[in-house]
């Protein structure tokens, strides 16, 4: 076990590494919550641009299960976030990349970058927010995007960096 | 006129339910019948004490015979007293050789509703037809005959040219019973005191103006325990059974069937098993073990580079810690191979060594002819160049690193992958392609599976049909037949197609990943070895032109460079039918499900840059 974190942290550590030397462009920041616990992450996404999102940044919680790279991690969203597959009380997220489909070539930077991707293709036939996913599947996209809008600019808009 | 009828409808009836009331035993005894009693006729009388009278039981088949049987409806016993019928007294049937006088007669019955047994000697056909029209009158249970001697019955043998059209069940008895006790009816015939051991009988004190009677019994086998309804019920609760059974047989052997073909399939790889959603399927340790772990070997940095510039100029930073490997490696690559020997020696003695036949050899042979044929296979099989494990993302060291190569030729330290494939998939971390051999069949297949399998196939070939369809009829009459047919439907179909995309692009994102996947946001570098890509095109093409060949082409083949290139192929192929789609939107004037899909499209291939 005492191996196996072992080999944990120093993944970890590179991940880190990498998030430094390299800015992901989804994200404005990427780092553990305290620098003691490299198991608790912390990110701040930026939404897609040309998108009704653009110009929002929600603050994104990251668990790390000790198994990592076998695992996913455990990502919520802490701002409140309006899409169909992200529950808007918890910030939970839908997505079958933290589920099934994970695969232990993904890392933290490119699994955020997966939730980008999410925001601008929404599943609404699987939805943790139940009302976005109506307007979605009714086909009312301007009402849905400027719900999204609203969000953006109610609750995610103050990161603007 | 009417009675007749009636009977006659009865018989009828009866010969037509054929439910034998087979005899097997006759009891003959006397009872008395008080002389003072007339009236219920259903009382007992008791029985004469046989050791004073008469008593016979006939139990033996031999002895008795079933002419005809009636219905059972009458119960499964025939008792009654026993007499004979009267017919005219001219009628030459009536001989007194046979039938003494004073035999018991209906008149000397003391009550007239008393159940009665008609008895009488089987002389010839009509002399029975006689006796028998006499008994139907008289109201009885059943009708015994007795065999008399060939001399009177004309040497005819009257028991099988008659047919028997009464109501009553018809017995035959052996004459050598039946004559002694066509005596006794005639001894028992009057009053008590008419009785043949009359004096005994006072004494035991019955009294003399009593009647003593022989009273029969004929036990009849129950063959038909049930009756005819139960019997129908029985009947068709046996057909429903059957047909329950038959078709349930069927079922089976159509699912066993379905199971087997599907096995078949799957094992010929023609099922994705991981697409069925079955759950987790993992590889098996005794797999796992065949893959091949060898010691890794640096790709020629130097000749990428030329080939690859945008690719080599971000991985660079990373390469920093191989960088002083560079130097051997920067030669032409057969001498790379060559200056490995030095080191392979050392490699022998690491431990982790197992199962790959190709270093073994190495170790047992001298280095210096052996090993570039040793190593070589195992580094020219190799279809990418990976210079860390994609799991815990540390960097393979140059002839240092021991690392397992799965059948999709990426490779991983052993202890990064084994538990991958152990415990979570069993599809490659970077191309998700199965590491399970093509033959087997890692789950048990339920009858829900193959249903599932063959719904999913069925949707595959739906769609593949409709886009077919709509790449045969034109834009603009797609455009109007879509129109036609109605804009829910449409849109169900270019939501299908685009889940179906999405599916597909991202498959081709993960394979482009690993054919060209450099920096960036990626946490792995790798990247494809420009003369190693062009090798493997060299020898699809047919041609093979290097030294080692039997295990490069027994290598070649796991490249999968076909396979990945259909994809890419069949996903070019829908994004095609997709901007159709988006065309026939267009025409349709629905931007807003055009925009969706444009957009989906487009964030769908911004992701793949990455």
């Amino acid at each position: 076990m005492s191996a196996a974190s072992a080999s944990l942290n120093r993944r970890l550590i590179q991940e880190l590494h990498k998030s430094r030397t390299e800015q992901n462009p989804a994200l404005t920041y990427l780092e553990p919550l305290d620098d003691s616990d490299l198991h608790h992450w912390h990110a701040g996404l930026r939404g897609t641009p040309d998108s009704p999102y653009e110009g929002g940044v929600w603050d994104v919680d990251i668990v790390i299960p000790d198994n990592y790279p076998l695992a996913p991690p455990t990502i919520t969203f802490k701002t409140k976030m309006c899409h169909p597959n992200v529950h808007i009380e918890s910030g939970e997220i839908c997505l079958d990349l933290l589920k099934a489909e994970w695969s232990a070539a993904y890392t933290i930077s490119s699994t955020m970058t997966a939730i980008q991707t999410l925001l601008t293709s929404p599943e609404p036939d699987s939805p943790l927010n139940v009302d976005a996913a109506a307007l979605l599947r009714s086909g009312d996209t301007v009402g849905y995007e400027s719900l999204v809008r609203y969000y953006v600019w109610r609750y995610a808009q103050k990161h603007e960096i | 006129m009417f009675r007749y009828g009636t009977a006659n409808i009865i018989s009828y009836n009866a010969t037509f339910i054929v439910i034998s009331a087979a005899a097997i035993s006759f009891n003959f005894s006397v009872i008395v019948i008080p002389a003072s009693l007339y009236g219920d006729p259903n009382l007992e009388f008791p029985t004469l004490n046989q050791t004073l009278s008469f008593a016979l039981e006939i139990s033996s088949p031999n002895d008795f015979d079933t002419l005809y049987s009636q219905d059972s409806s009458r119960g499964n016993t025939f008792k009654g007293l026993l007499y004979v019928p009267d017919i005219p007294p001219d009628n030459p049937c009536d001989t007194p050789a046979l039938v003494p006088r004073n035999v018991t007669r209906k008149d000397d019955l003391p009550m007239d509703d008393l159940k009665l047994i008609a008895y009488a000697p089987l002389i010839t056909p009509e002399c029975s037809r006689v006796y028998m029209e006499s008994a139907e009158n008289d109201n009885v249970a059943a009708f015994i005959f007795y065999g008399v001697p060939e001399t009177l019955s004309n040497g005819t043998d009257p028991r099988h040219d008659e047919s028997y059209q009464y109501e009553y069940p018809v017995y035959y008895l052996d004459g050598a019973i039946g004559q002694p006790l066509m005596n006794k009816l005639a001894e028992y015939s009057g009053n008590m005191s008419e009785v043949h051991n009359e004096a005994n009988l006072q004494t035991a004190g019955y009294d003399l103006r009593d009647f003593a009677r022989i009273y029969a019994v004929i036990s009849t086998r129950s063959t038909n325990p049930m009756p005819g309804l139960w019997l129908f019920l029985l009947v068709v609760v046996a057909v429903l059974l059957f047909i329950i059974g038959a078709s349930s047989l069927l079922m089976h052997l159509c699912q066993f069937h379905y199971r087997r073909s599907l096995r078949r399939r799957i094992a010929n790889g023609e099922v994705d098993l991981e697409g069925l959603g079955v759950g987790r399927i993992t590889v098996p340790r005794e797999f796992l073990a065949k893959f091949p772990v060898y010691v890794y070997i640096a790709e020629t940095s130097s000749i990428q580079e030329p080939r690859a510039p945008p690719a080599a100029a971000l991985p660079a930073p990373m390469e920093g810690s191989s960088e002083p490997k560079a130097p051997p490696a920067a030669e032409p690559e057969p001498e790379v191979e060559v200056s490995e020997q030095p080191p392979s020696s050392d490699l022998s003695s690491s431990p982790t060594q197992p199962p790959p036949t190709v270093t073994t050899t190495a170790t047992t042979t001298t280095p210096a002819r052996t090993t570039p044929i040793a190593v070589a296979p195992t580094h020219l099989g190799r279809g990418y160049s990976q210079t860390a494990c994609p799991i815990c993302l540390d960097d393979f060291i140059h002839q240092e690193t021991t690392v397992r190569e799965l059948p999709c030729l990426h490779v991983f330290h052993p202890e990064c992958i084994d538990p991958y494939l152990e415990t979570q998939s069993s599809l490659c971390v970077l191309c998700k392609q199965s590491c399970l051999p093509k033959g087997y069949v890692p789950i048990r297949l339920t009858n829900a599976i193959v249903r599932r399998e063959r719904l999913m196939r069925r949707v595959r070939e739906r769609s593949r049909s409709t886009a077919h369809d709509r790449h045969r009829s034109g834009g603009a009459d797609g455009a109007v037949e879509m129109a036609e047919s109605g804009g829910a439907l449409f849109r169900w179909r270019v939501r299908r197609l685009r889940r179906q995309e999405q599916d597909l692009m991202g498959r081709e994102a993960l394979s482009r990943a690993s054919l060209r996947r450099s920096g960036g946001a990626g946490a792995f570098e790798y990247r494809r070895s420009g003369t190693q890509g062009s090798r493997m095109q060299a020898a699809q093409s047919g041609r093979s032109h290097r030294g080692g060949e039997p295990v490069e082409d027994a290598v070649r083949p796991r490249s999968l460079a076909v396979m990945r290139d259909n994809d890419v192929a069949t996903a070019r192929e829908i994004r095609k039918h997709l901007a159709k789609s988006v065309a026939e939107c267009l025409a349709l004037g629905d931007t807003m499900l055009q925009t969706r899909i444009s957009k989906g499209r487009k964030i769908r291939l911004r992701s793949l840059r990455y």
